[in-house]
């Protein structure tokens, strides 16, 4: 048998197998998601997905990143920390660049040491724990901690003479509810505030909420504080209007609903008050544009999650379009200093930390508006 | 680019093998590819119309039951208590209702029909407000029954909610969207397709799988999907959570909503891919095939051929012994060895007689080698008596040319003592005639008439001596006057002689006749000296001839021309011929004609030193004629 027969035996046998196998090699940056995309903490995570989503599909809409598409690896962590660690293992394994998510404090803290050990970085949109900022890690976020919301709610109530509050919390996801409630606690305790009443749940086991609402005693009180996800949020509000028609409802950012459940709100989302790190009245022509190709895309208006998420998006993407390598990725973000956000520049600081300004939002009689 | 026999062979083999199955693979794999996707998209579009109509009919029964209640609550005063438990009643008693609210008219929930598991909500739900449902105020507004998928304020998981307006309040039902689900699970099942409903801003809110259902998955940026919702059925590939499908998509009227039916692409065309498989495979097989065969078959072919390269090896180093004959199965081997072994038998018949030819070539080169050795030898000799003889020639010649050179030089010696003898004794023989003359003039009485006679015997020997020193210097001075060649036209110097020598002919009867004399190169001078001494000598002896007759004419002819004198005069007697241009030499008696004798010696002289050649023909009483030629253009001459 002479060379070139082997060199033709092989040659063939290349092209038989493949013909017969797809060659799909998928030569796309893949950016992992992870989120809680059911559950009652859905909304957040499923508003996150579609920022994502729409960030990815305008990259690669103007050519992706150096020629290479994106494609967009969803997991849903159904707002379960162990969940969420599963999906980073599982994310690590399909070899993406990087991790936008997760959205929930409590996930984001359970998935860092499999992200750590799989060397990936996480970019988390909303998830605000203080125990996650100041760390020289793989965690990046565009939220800030919850310690300056938390001081942000305390000055606002006390701006809006908000001095009695009884506050209602979620044990589900306590990482961000009884640390914000603590960081609240001790900012408004100092501003002159008082605590009336504290009340907390555990939204796993389906409570009932009008006799938790009861016990809050709101006729004590000058406002509620509700740190829960949408769903229960929503329930409480309509409990609380149903005791107090226009008692102040104060509500961390992860109890903002989503325009299903504003509707089944009623009028009980009236006075409803909200600290974001975004303006949903923003005039920025970025944001607008934004704006009006989210609700092109997905028959709905964008709430702060999309907007945080597909700011979490643009810092991978920048950092990529830096340095292509994701295995230098966790340095390149650390040395990106600013990124273009829908807002305005952003800026990160060396350990992933975001720096931007906060808006009091306030829905009353079916408007939200921005209270600088 | 080199091929051998081998590898031709396995190539030949591997093309007849590789193209029909390649072209007839590429020809079906395009044919069943596009019979399967016709296939297919037949049958997805048929199921997308029977799970379309399913669904509609799923949906008519509930919505059935729920203008139901609506008709039984108006044609019936009840209590709350009663509404409460009439809505409790059939929420519990259709699996599709989820919960059921009668609002009023503010929006406020007033009675709630609850899943018996979650009864115990019941203080919750009632006197919550849900003015701001849309669809309740749509309903309120309109008057007829509305819904939109929206979130279960219960679960918080998406659900379709239908709200009809009652007397001024309104009756919100959830329906379990889950069960729509099912159907199109049941549906497609057996098909392998997946099937999911789509709302109009084209997010997911049925499929056989509830978390994408609770994801809210949204489609709304598929082209499959607007050209649905505008009424089009459309079937094409599709990207849905990072995979390729290819689905048909319809629109349920009366819903509003989009029915996708897809399948994964690598599904959908895995009888294309069977395909693939199978002529791969059968490529590969064949292959092998080809190759097994090819490789018997080249053995086979390549065996009488080694065979046949052998042969002509041994040919080629000419051992023909050992040449035999290929045997093969083959028909072109065999000719083409006997062809071989005839050749070889040509070869060994010629190669015979070529050895005999060559042994009489070498007898006849043998042969040959002496005779030239012979001849060798006889030319050496002839050789050396050659270069003898040569050597002998060119001896003689070298003496000849020296004793030429030798008489050249005495000869112009010779003139020119001649000369300078004439020339100085004329001046004392013109002193002793005039001293004889003086002293027969002025003496005569002393000398005596002895003494006179003597005395002008001198005179007369005088004059005859100083005529023949002035005729010895006339040749003299010709001979040494040295030659200027120029162009001569004869014919001007004949009419100019015969014009000098007119007093000569007074009284006499001479006819003279000149021909035409072709122009020549030479010294003018001396050859008008030549026609003047030629025809003074015509004149001279036609004199006693009554009818004289002097023609004068040229030949011309090769390299030289030749002129002539012809007379019919005294002539001479060619027995003297030895004397005629000879000096001082006469060959008549003075007394007949008078002459100093060196006028031919002159003539001769002339034409010699120009090259040419003087000579002549007599007969006593007859004339004579003189000939001379001259070169046309002497070498080294002026034109």
């Amino acid at each position: 048998m002479t060379k070139s027969a082997l060199i033709m035996i092989l040659a063939s046998i290349c092209l038989a197998l493949g013909s017969s196998c797809s060659c799909d090699r998928d030569k796309a940056i893949k950016i992992g998601f992870i989120a809680g995309l059911t559950g009652k903490n859905s909304d957040l995570g499923v508003a996150g997905r579609d920022g994502v989503q729409l960030a990815v599909e305008s990259i690669n809409a103007s050519g992706g990143i150096g020629g290479r598409m994106l494609s967009l690896v969803i997991r849903d962590d159904g707002s379960n920390p162990d969940a969420a660690a599963l999906a980073v293992e599982s994310l690590a394994k399909e070899r993406v660049a990087a991790v936008v998510g997760p959205m929930g404090s409590s996930m984001a803290k359970a998935a860092l040491p499999v992200a750590a050990k799989n060397g990936l970085v996480l970019v988390s949109p909303t998830s605000s724990s203080n125990e996650l900022s100041g760390r020289d890690d793989n965690f990046f976020r565009v939220m800030e901690p919850n310690r300056l919301f938390a001081h942000h709610l305390a000055e606002t109530c006390v701006k809006l003479k908000i001095m009695r509050v009884a506050a209602i919390y979620d044990l589900q996801n306590s990482t961000y509810t009884a640390e914000m409630f603590a960081d609240f606690r001790e900012e408004f305790l100092r501003r002159g505030g008082r605590i009336t009443a504290e009340v907390s749940y555990d939204s796993a086991r389906s409570p009932l909420f009008i006799p938790l609402v009861k016990k809050l005693g709101v006729d004590r009180a000058d406002g509620v504080m509700v740190l829960a996800n949408s769903v229960d949020a929503i329930n409480i509000g309509q409990q609380v209007r149903k005791l107090s028609p226009r008692i102040p409802i104060i509500s961390g950012a992860c109890g903002i609903a989503q325009r299903d459940l504003v509707q089944q709100a009623g009028r009980s989302i009236d006075n409803i008050i909200f600290t974001l790190p975004v303006n949903g009245r923003s005039d920025k022509e970025s944001y607008l544009l934004f704006k009006e190709k989210f609700a092109k895309r997905f028959g709905y208006e964008p709430t702060f999650a999309s907007v945080l998420a597909y700011d979490a998006a643009q810092a991978v993407v920048a950092a990529l379009r830096k340095n292509p390598e994701p295995s230098r990725l966790r340095e390149t973000l650390r040395g990106i200093g600013t990124f273009p956000g829908l807002q305005g520049d952003i800026l990160l600081d060396s350990y992933g930390d975001p720096h931007r300004k906060l808006f009091i939002t306030r829905y009353f009689r079916g408007h939200e508006d921005v209270i600088e | 680019m080199k091929f051998d026999l081998k590898r031709l062979f396995f190539l030949n083999n591997l093309a007849t093998a590789l193209l029909p199955i390649v072209g007839i693979g590429i020809v079906s794999i395009l044919v069943v590819k596009s019979h399967v996707t016709a296939d297919y998209d037949r049958s997805s579009a048929i199921l997308a119309r029977s799970i379309s109509g399913q669904i509609t009919t799923y949906l008519r029964e509930p919505i059935g039951t729920f203008n139901l209640l609506g008709n039984h609550l108006r044609g019936h005063d009840y209590s709350p208590a009663e509404r409460g438990a009439l809505l409790n009643l059939l929420v519990n008693s259709y699996e599709y209702f989820d919960a059921m609210y009668l609002l009023d008219r503010r929006g406020t929930v007033r009675q709630a029909g609850l899943k018996k598991e979650r009864t115990s909500m019941q203080a919750d739900i009632l006197g919550m407000d849900f003015s701001g449902v849309e669809i309740c105020r749509e309903a309120l507004k309109s008057g007829t029954l509305k819904w939109a998928p929206s979130l279960s304020i219960v679960t918080g998981e998406p659900t379709m909610s239908f709200c009809a307006s009652l007397d001024g309040d309104t009756v919100l039902t959830e329906l379990r969207l889950s069960d729509l689900g099912k159907i199109i699970n049941e549906s497609s099942s057996t098909r392998t397709f997946e099937a999911f409903i789509v709302d109009k801003s084209g997010r997911i809110i049925a499929h056989p799988d509830q978390a994408l259902i609770n994801a809210r998955e949204n489609i709304a940026n598929l082209h499959i999907f607007r050209e649905a919702l505008a009424g089009r059925l459309e079937t094409e590939n599709f990207f849905l959570h990072g995979s390729e499908l290819r689905g048909t998509a319809l629109l349920i009227p009366e819903l509003g909503w989009v029915l996708v039916v897809a399948q994964d692409i690598h599904e959908a065309m895995s009888p294309v891919r069977t395909l693939i498989y199978i002529l791969s495979v059968g490529l590969v097989a064949t292959i092998l095939l080809a190759l097994g065969l090819g490789h018997i078959g080249s053995r086979m072919l390549r065996r009488p051929f080694t065979e046949l390269k052998e042969v002509a090896q041994r040919v080629i180093n000419e051992d023909y012994a050992a040449v035999k004959r290929v045997e093969s199965g083959c028909e072109e081997i065999r000719i083409l060895s006997d062809t071989i072994c005839s050749m070889v038998a040509a070869i060994c018949a010629r190669q015979d007689t070529l050895n005999e030819q060559t042994e009489e070539l070498m007898a006849t080169e043998e042969s040959l080698r002496e005779l030239n050795a012979l001849l060798e030898e006889k030319v050496a000799e002839r050789t050396a008596r050659l270069e003898m003889v040569s050597e002998a020639v060119s001896a003689l010649s070298l003496d000849l040319m020296q004793r030429t050179s030798s008489l050249e030089e005495a000869n112009r010696q010779l003139e020119s003592f001649a000369y300078t003898v004439s020339h100085d004794l004329r001046a004392p023989l013109r002193h002793a005639g005039s001293f004889a003359s003086i002293l027969l003039e002025e003496h005569a009485a002393g000398l005596g008439e002895e003494g006179s006679e003597l005395a002008r015997r001198i005179v007369a020997s005088c004059g005859q001596m100083e005529q023949l020193i002035g005729a010895l210097l006339e040749f003299s001075r010709v001979a040494l006057r040295p030659i200027n060649r120029t162009l001569v036209h004869p014919e001007k110097l004949v009419a100019e002689v015969l014009a000098e020598l007119q007093g000569d002919l007074q009284g006499r009867s001479c006819e003279i006749i000149v021909a035409e004399l072709p122009d020549c190169m030479a010294d003018v001078i001396l050859l008008r000296q030549v026609w003047a001494n030629l025809l003074g000598n015509a004149i001279k002896y036609t004199r006693k001839t009554a009818a004289a007759r002097i023609e004068v004419g040229a030949v011309r002819g090769g390299d030289s021309i030749t002129y002539f004198v012809k007379d019919n005069g005294a002539g001479f007697d060619m027995a003297e011929y030895d004397r005629l241009f000879g000096v001082f030499q006469r060959l008549h008696s003075p007394m007949d004609f008078t002459g100093s004798g060196v006028g031919l010696a002159i003539v001769a002289n002339i034409i010699k030193r120009h090259g040419g050649r003087i000579w002549a023909l007599s007969k006593v009483g007859e004339g004579a004629e003189f000939r001379f030629s001259l070169p046309v253009a002497p070498a080294g001459t002026p034109a």
